[in-house]
């Protein structure tokens, strides 16, 4: 690489290092505790305990109502049940005449008792680290700076990278000189860990951008393939009753047998237009775990209006979400997440060390070029 | 062995970066025993760096 080559990288490398670093230090402490919130959670005692012993569930509709009855004139958007604690069911409501999913109130319900939890979810202490982790607490701009962020510190990455060789053309790897000063130990310390963690920084990186971008992918989706599905739909009036919850259930499962429900979307929302209900299938085990399957549900008369795989965009979003919180593979992975977070941060700190360091060269040598 | 890799530039670094990519994905699409595998891979770069900063 040329000398002038070398010069443009530091500076890309140093300015998209600059900005994003406050940021990735927020974003790894952050991270850091949303890696272990269910630990956190049962822990501090949020989530209720359901006594599940021998019990069956409630039809789901009945499970709905419930819900509606607790907050009238609300009605609900989307339907879930937990992976983690069977039995507990979350819905989201939204208020009379609202459709946005992020202004509606989740209410858990213990499906076996069919009675309303006294967990509020979005009032538990993993949910404000997420809204910070995700969006700042800005809504859709938190998300979209956010996102840009990411595109910084995969330019940071990349450039940090191409920068590895010409620094350790004479070298071995992973050498740390600790007779040379601050700076030289600084310097080895950040090549060692950037170039040790690239592919895990990466992956995290681009999984977060994804995460990030949900919103325009998820109007992506309405405006193409939820258009085309439900073209045939397009000039009907919206059905005035539509089938109960248990029903639509029933027609998914049977499309997709061996799945179980990840959940479930009502009529009437960007998700689904105003004549279906959505449900997504995952199944037991392997990557369909993970990738679940699209249902759409007339919801005028319970039948099956489409079964398919998810559009590829959906998919890489669904996938983006285990790929990026390290919550997929047990507590060992989640250990591993969280040592890869705590050499980000050290990777950050040394960066931004090296930095004034150099700055601090550079003034008590002023007339050096 | 290892002596000859370190001197290579990218040999380490493409290695580890192969290992956790990897180890990702298997943890990804298979569960059990493959487990244990994708978390060895996964958390080889962590112990390379810990081993370099602990030997130097």
């Amino acid at each position: 690489m040329t000398a002038s080559a070398t010069r443009r990288w530091t500076t890309l490398h140093r300015w998209s290092s600059l900005f994003c670093t406050l940021n990735l230090l927020l974003l790894s402490v952050t991270g850091l505790l949303l890696i272990f919130h269910h630990e956190i959670e049962d822990m501090l005692g949020s989530m209720p305990e359901l006594h599940a012993a021998g019990q069956t569930m409630h039809p789901v509709e009945s499970i709905v109502r419930k819900a509606c009855e607790t907050m009238p004139g609300w009605h609900p958007l989307t339907f879930f049940e937990d992976e983690d604690h069977p039995g507990l069911v979350f819905i989201n409501m939204a208020p009379a005449g609202s459709s946005d999913f992020a202004a509606g109130k989740i209410i858990a319900i213990d499906g076996f008792t069919n009675t309303v939890s006294k967990l509020k979810l979005q009032e538990t202490f993993s949910y404000y680290v997420l809204m910070l982790h995700a969006n700042l607490f800005a809504g859709f701009f938190g998300e979209l700076y956010l996102a840009f962020v990411g595109v910084a510190f995969f330019v940071a990455l990349i450039s940090g990278t191409v920068l590895y060789a010409p620094f350790m053309r004479n070298f071995l790897f992973g050498m740390i000189r600790r007779d040379r000063g601050r700076l030289v130990k600084q310097l080895d310390l950040h090549n060692l860990i950037g170039v040790a963690t690239l592919a895990w920084c990466c992956v995290v990186c681009l999984t977060g951008i994804v995460l990030e971008l949900s919103k325009p992918i998820l109007m992506i989706y309405q405006s193409q393939d939820l258009a085309a599905m439900t073209a045939p739909f397009k000039d009907q009036p919206a059905p005035e009753k539509i089938v109960s919850l248990d029903q639509a259930l029933a027609t998914a499962n049977e499309a997709w047998p061996g799945h179980r429900v990840l959940f479930a979307v009502y009529p009437g929302t960007a998700l689904t237009g105003d004549h279906h209900f959505t449900v997504f299938m995952a199944a037991g085990e392997g990557i369909a775990k993970r990738v679940p399957k699209l249902t759409l549900v007339d919801a005028a008369t319970g039948d099956l209006t489409v079964s398919q795989d998810a559009p590829w965009y959906i998919q890489a979003l669904f996938v983006s979400g285990p790929l990026h919180f390290g919550d997929y593979a047990g507590l060992p992975l989640q250990i591993i997440w969280a040592a890869f977070t705590l050499l980000t941060i050290v990777l950050c700190v040394t960066g931004l060390w090296l930095f004034i360091l150099k700055l601090k060269k550079r003034q008590e040598t002023p007339s050096a070029p | 062995m290892i002596q000859h890799l370190r001197q290579s530039t990218w040999a380490i670094p493409v290695l580890l970066a192969l290992a956790s990519l990897a180890g990702l994905i298997l943890a990804l699409v298979a569960d059990g025993l493959w487990d244990w595998l994708a978390w060895g891979l996964v958390a080889l770069p962590v112990g390379v760096v810990l081993i370099r900063m602990l030997k130097s």
